[in-house]
């Protein structure tokens, strides 16, 4: 499929070190949604990205330069144009003002961090620092 | 270059945007009476009190006395005349077609969050967004039963005698069914704390359980969820007390939490997402409602499969049975061959259940749609369907049900019994109880030890999921054709390419249809963009009588079966007469 004018829209929930020692779980962002425009992306897309990987639920990372290379990875891999990250928190501060579909649709935008083609490996800039 | 349209809302979308549900504050109460009267959908009509406009400040409730929208005796009048019968529906959960779930805004506080720490929200089917808010804050509670209170009183001092159900409204989410008094925000979990504290003092055996097996803690959630919510239903029913007849438990297609973000991309949202909801609703025997749904997805072959299931008999047989029609046989229910339960207490998986031994799989491929799950079983010996197999599983079972389920046995159905997590005494009970009867048992081993008892009609088959996880899942479909296979049902084999959805039903037959014992129909959809086809394959038992309601469809009658042939969009019911010979 041709993604070249879609984003990639990754929404995640932050599990911090207090509950993790509690859960013992090594993961610290757990992936919930991760869709473009069109749908989910599918198990064999994120193959791609991740050629282990057996359950797209399984989406977990360590830390944010993991999940942050997974997007760059999924730009360069999938060919989407840009990924918006969003946190679970920041998504529940955005719906709180939203009362409408375009509202709802700006929340990416205005809450998340935006990854763009120009960020990763192929361009020479590195905006790697400013994003969190 | 693309066009910008102005989005065109009928009217009629906005007072009755479901199936038979009026919303009345959508309109003014001078055309209530003329909406009513122009309404053709199915009685009665559910009529969902909007607590937010009768209550919008702290102790001040307004029944007609202010603003002429909340007089909900003139909807009871305006209904009696224009001859139809009027529900009314208090929430017991948040209700997501309403702003703010339904609540006054100054209760709106705390968000209800979903098990991934999203706030649960919805989009209405105006593209508004409605936010849900925790009913585990007391400040929520005590005004609920404040209300609960004056609307009891409002009715029977105005003498409004028409019923009154408390509506739970929940939605699928990962293919379970889940109410949206279910939340996970700090405010569930500063109650359940309570709750824990309170249980050291009152019952520290949970507590040493709690301690023992962590994992403990999930039905002590459940627990705790399902008490609070009592609250709620209590409160109301106390209040009501002359007017409440039940609880409904009504969910919403297009409700969970992904539906908010497929919903607000067009290109992603498709009528076909819909289907197995609206199936999944009526097998899990709750009632589904295409509320929060557009105009425009329920225009095709979606709309028509709605208005197929979500009939009179099937919105009658959620109300209490002073509702059933005397001659309900005769109409059209769900085709029912298998029926999943549960009696235990504490969170259930049917779907994991199902998934573990193979069923789900099997039933998919096999008899799509056609069981249901009956979350609390209760023997009715006068109500048995004699063509039912009942399923129980043996982690579910405690003393009581067993001996319900003997008493099932004995009365001549036929059972499976999942021995899995089955309490040691019970497995020992079971066994004594064949010795006493001196009922012949046949043992083998088939993927999963299987044990076979028959008593006249009587038929019990005990399995070990355990057993049947350990293998592949074609295997264990295998291991269920031989057992069903045994069973000898009577059924017409379907074949029909991938995006066809089809549902069956049931009624028996009538006066005019002595040749058969009972009238099968089979709807079909295809909400693809494509050409599809299917088949109904010629059986023995089986005559094909007519086809009815063809929509962009071909249906041609061959040696071997049915041929249908459907256009996108199409949608065609066939009813088949069966008989036993």
């Amino acid at each position: 499929m041709k993604r070249r004018k879609m984003n990639l829209y990754l929404l995640y929930h932050f599990k911090d070190s207090q509950n993790l020692s509690l859960t013992n779980e090594p993961c610290a962002y757990h992936i919930i949604l991760l869709f473009s425009e069109v749908g989910d992306l599918s198990l064999a897309d994120c193959k791609k990205v991740i050629p282990e990987l057996l359950d797209v639920n399984d989406l977990n990372f360590r830390t944010k330069e993991e999940l942050i290379e997974f997007s760059k990875n999924c730009i360069s891999e999938l060919d989407f144009q840009s990924v918006f990250l969003l946190a679970s928190n920041d998504y529940n501060i955005g719906i709180e003002s939203c009362h409408d579909l375009s509202s709802f649709r700006e929340i990416f935008d205005r809450y998340g961090h935006h990854i763009g083609i120009e960020d990763t490996d192929q361009s020479s800039k590195n905006i790697f620092g400013k994003l969190f | 270059m693309e066009q910008l349209v102005t989005p065109e809302m009928k009217e009629v979308d906005a007072v009755f945007p479901a199936e038979n549900w009026f919303l009345y504050w959508k309109t003014s109460p001078s055309l209530w009476e003329s909406k009513l009267r122009e309404f053709s959908g199915p009685n009665p009509i559910f009529v969902p009190i909007y607590w937010a406009i009768h209550s919008e400040y702290s102790d001040l409730y307004d029944f007609g006395q202010i603003k002429p929208e909340t007089d909900l005796k003139k909807i009871a009048e305006c209904g009696a005349r224009a001859g139809k019968e009027i529900i009314f529906l208090i929430g017991i959960s948040p209700l997501p077609f309403l702003i703010n779930g339904g609540i006054p805004s100054y209760l709106a506080r705390n968000l209800s969050l979903n098990k991934d720490g999203l706030a649960i929200s919805v989009i209405d089917n105006q593209d508004r967004i409605n936010r849900i808010y925790s009913f585990y804050d007391p400040k929520i509670f005590q005004a609920f039963r404040k209300f609960a209170w004056h609307l009891g009183q409002y009715f029977s001092q105005l003498g409004v005698s028409n019923s009154v159900y408390g509506l739970d409204a929940a939605r699928i989410e990962d293919s379970h069914i889940v109410s949206y008094f279910q939340d996970h925000s700090a405010v569930f979990e500063g109650g359940f704390s309570r709750y824990i504290k309170q249980l050291q003092d009152s019952e520290p055996e949970k507590i040493h359980r709690l301690k023992e097996h962590p994992e403990y803690e999930k039905d002590l959630k459940a627990e705790y969820s399902e008490l609070i919510k009592n609250l709620y239903f209590q409160a109301a029913k106390d209040a009501l007390s002359g007017s409440w007849s039940g609880l409904i438990q009504t969910c919403l297609l297009g409700g969970s939490t992904k539906d908010i973000f497929k919903r607000s991309h067009d290109r992603w949202e498709n009528e076909r997402d819909y289907f197995h909801p609206l199936m999944k609703c009526v097998v899990n025997e709750v009632y589904p409602n295409s509320i929060l749904l557009g105009h425009k997805i329920k225009r095709g072959s979606l709309g028509k499969a709605i208005k197929d299931i979500v009939s009179s008999p099937l919105i009658q047989s959620h109300l209490s049975k002073d509702y059933y029609e005397d001659d309900a046989s005769l109409s059209f229910q769900p085709l029912v061959f298998f029926e999943l339960n549960d009696s235990g207490k504490g969170h259930f998986s049917f779907e994991r259940a199902m998934e573990k031994s193979g069923i789900k799989y099997f039933f998919e491929k096999e008899f799509p749609w056609s069981y249901k799950i009956t979350k609390e079983f209760k023997l009715d010996i006068d109500d048995l369907e004699p063509h039912t197999v009942f399923f129980f599983f043996g982690g579910r079972l405690d003393s009581n049900s067993f001996n319900e389920v003997i008493k099932l046995f004995l009365s001549g159905s036929r059972i499976f019994i999942d021995m899995a997590d089955l309490a040691e005494n019970l497995a020992q009970k079971l066994e004594t109880f064949f010795v006493e009867n001196e009922i012949p048992l046949e043992k083998i081993n088939y993927i999963s030890p299987v044990t076979k008892a028959a008593l006249g009609d009587g038929l019990i088959v005990t399995y070990d999921s355990d057993k049947l996880k350990e293998t592949s899942l074609i295997k264990r479909a295998g291991f269920w054709e031989k057992m069903v296979n045994y069973l000898e049902i009577k059924n017409l084999q379907v074949q029909a390419d991938e995006d066809v959805e089809y549902f069956w039903k049931v009624r028996q037959s009538n006066t005019y249809e002595l040749n058969y014992e009972e009238i099968r129909r089979v709807s079909f959809y295809n909400p693809s963009s494509y050409k599809r086809k299917a088949r109904v394959n010629t059986s023995s038992n089986f005559a094909f009588i007519k086809s009815v309601d063809l929509v962009n469809v071909e249906v041609k009658s061959t040696p071997i079966g049915i041929d249908i042939l459907l256009l996108p969009g199409a949608s065609v019911t066939l009813d088949f007469g069966y008989f036993d010979s």
